[in-house]
């Protein structure tokens, strides 16, 4: 791992997440163990970073000291959840469209795709110093660096699956639309019952 | 190292770099914001005054309510109380009185609780705010001491029934009711037809004895004679300010010197504590939520369906 390190050879993911997202997806197959950690590590990053960029620009107290040693443990463990489970349900997704079967290439590929995320500190904290409508940068920077964040997953995603563009969108985009679903649906219940509950006391 | 790992190397010292900034600048505000100086806010503690408020028309609530919700009505004032009353910290009560009165049943279940709290020897106080006429007054006269603002609306000594005499619009429209009863005043007060001499010499009876009551209790709580209050117990409503010259409320005063009085009366100190109602959020929203889509308030309920209420309360 040291020697790895040293190699400079880790580097060349967070080139290629940035420039050619297609050319790393190509390097997972080859260095399957080595890329898998390198995701787990870049998903610890988004989450440090996550939580310095909100810290920055909420109320500052003691607080922070418990967000950023437990919260980011925290935040952590529930990126590595959602990337998991958007990654297993992209690849059911491209198993309907007749491919898929690699759910451990998708989780290394979605957690590069969160690194443009960690350039959301800089950002904010620029914005912060010039005063400068920083709720609104925030919000505004979260959004651009998400779009960058779903186009590296969508030509990830047809790289390893070998499919167009068109439908690697599709597969990231259905998961999205069955868990939209199943919220609404959950959601319309839960008022039926709470409207349920509250004619009839 | 090829050019493109140095940019890439450039832009992950950049990230790091702001981190750390980013973390000395977090720790730097908070530095400077614990230099200003912070209000504590404790837990209350220790001996102190429990609040209870008693708003709007006082009535009873149906028992039902969800395991969230908050008990309302004359029920849940008592249920306040009696928690009160097992609590061992309380040496005073602050009932803090916002009503026109209500229905006969529920102000006086609210006044024999507090009396019962008063021969415990737990010191009540009422400070009466826009309005506590009729069954407000009547509820605060079994505290030991009365306190109310010069221009609360008070007194309203008095009972009322009222039922609404809807022959006219009856006859007009050709609606007639099909009763079959088992006694001759089974529908008494009924909103359809005139009401008899012998109903009205009925309803009276109730009326009279309610009023009898009243005046009872008054004097019983305020230790007056029920001839220094008939006077002024012909349902007139007044200032706070007359209130006091009739003996009827012993200071003109605010929230605050309510408190201060119970403070001075339970020989408690300055600082002691004020146990306010608590609700959680949960609750507060469900029952929100409840009295916003769901069931009338019963009084409200029953003088819509035109059912006569016999009531302590001040109808203007």
């Amino acid at each position: 791992m040291r020697e790895y390190l040293r190699s400079l050879r880790w580097i060349d993911y967070y080139f290629l997440v940035l420039t050619e997202p297609r050319k790393l997806a190509v390097l997972f197959p080859r260095e399957e163990k080595a890329s898998f950690t390198m995701g787990f590590i870049t998903l610890a990053l988004v989450a440090l970073f996550d939580i310095l960029s909100v810290s920055l620009l909420g109320r500052q107290t003691a607080h922070f000291y418990d967000r950023i040693s437990y919260g980011w443990v925290f935040s952590f463990i529930l990126l590595a959840l959602q990337v998991a489970v958007l990654a297993s349900l992209i690849d059911a997704a491209c198993q309907l469209l007749g491919k898929g079967g690699n759910v451990k290439r998708l989780v290394a590929l979605l957690s590069f795709a969160l690194f443009p995320r960690t350039l959301l500190l800089p950002l904010v904290f620029i914005v912060r110093v010039l005063n400068f409508a920083p709720y609104f940068f925030f919000v505004f920077f979260s959004l651009g660096l998400t779009v960058w964040s779903a186009l590296i997953a969508v030509q990830g995603i047809a790289e390893i699956n070998s499919i167009g563009t068109g439908r690697s969108l599709t597969a990231l985009l259905l998961p999205f639309v069955f868990v939209g679903l199943s919220l609404f649906f959950l959601a319309l219940l839960g008022v039926l019952n709470l409207a349920g509950y509250l004619s009839s006391i | 190292m090829d050019k493109n790992r140095k940019i890439v190397l450039s832009i992950l010292v950049l990230l790091v770099l702001s981190a750390v900034l980013a973390i000395i600048d977090i720790s730097l505000t908070m530095q400077e914001s614990l230099k200003s100086p912070r209000k504590l806010s404790i837990p209350e503690m220790g001996p102190g005054i429990g609040v209870v408020r008693i708003y709007g028309p006082i009535s009873m609530e149906s028992p039902g309510g969800g395991p969230f919700e908050m008990r309302q009505g004359s029920d849940g004032v008592i249920q306040r109380l009696s928690e009160l009353e097992k609590d061992g910290r309380i040496k005073a009560v602050l009932v803090r009185i916002n009503s026109p009165g209500g229905t006969v049943a529920a102000t006086q279940e609210i006044f024999n609780k507090l009396m019962k709290l008063r021969k415990k020897n737990i010191i009540l106080v009422a400070s009466m705010g826009e309005l506590a006429a009729s069954g407000g007054y009547y509820v605060a006269s079994a505290c030991n001491y009365i306190l109310a603002n010069h221009g609360t609306i008070t007194g309203s000594i008095g009972v009322i029934a009222v039922s609404p005499n809807l022959r006219g619009l009856f006859d007009k429209l050709g609606i007639r009711m099909n009763v079959i009863k088992s006694g001759r005043y089974k529908d008494i007060l009924s909103s359809y037809r005139e009401i008899s001499p012998e109903e009205r010499q009925l309803i009276q009876q109730i009326i009279d004895s309610s009023y009898q009551k009243f005046l009872k209790d008054v004097s019983l709580g305020r230790n007056l004679p029920i001839s220094e209050i008939e006077p002024y117990a012909d349902g007139r409503v007044m200032s706070g300010e007359t209130a006091v010259k009739y003996r009827l409320v012993d200071e003109a005063g605010t929230y605050e010197d309510a408190l201060a009085k119970a403070r001075e009366l339970a020989k408690l100190p300055e600082n002691c504590a004020v146990y306010e109602e608590s609700h959680n959020p949960l609750e507060r929203f469900l029952t929100g939520l409840k009295n916003a889509f769901g069931r009338d308030m019963p009084v409200e309920r029953a003088f819509r369906s035109a059912l006569p209420l016999v009531e302590y309360r001040y109808m203007p």
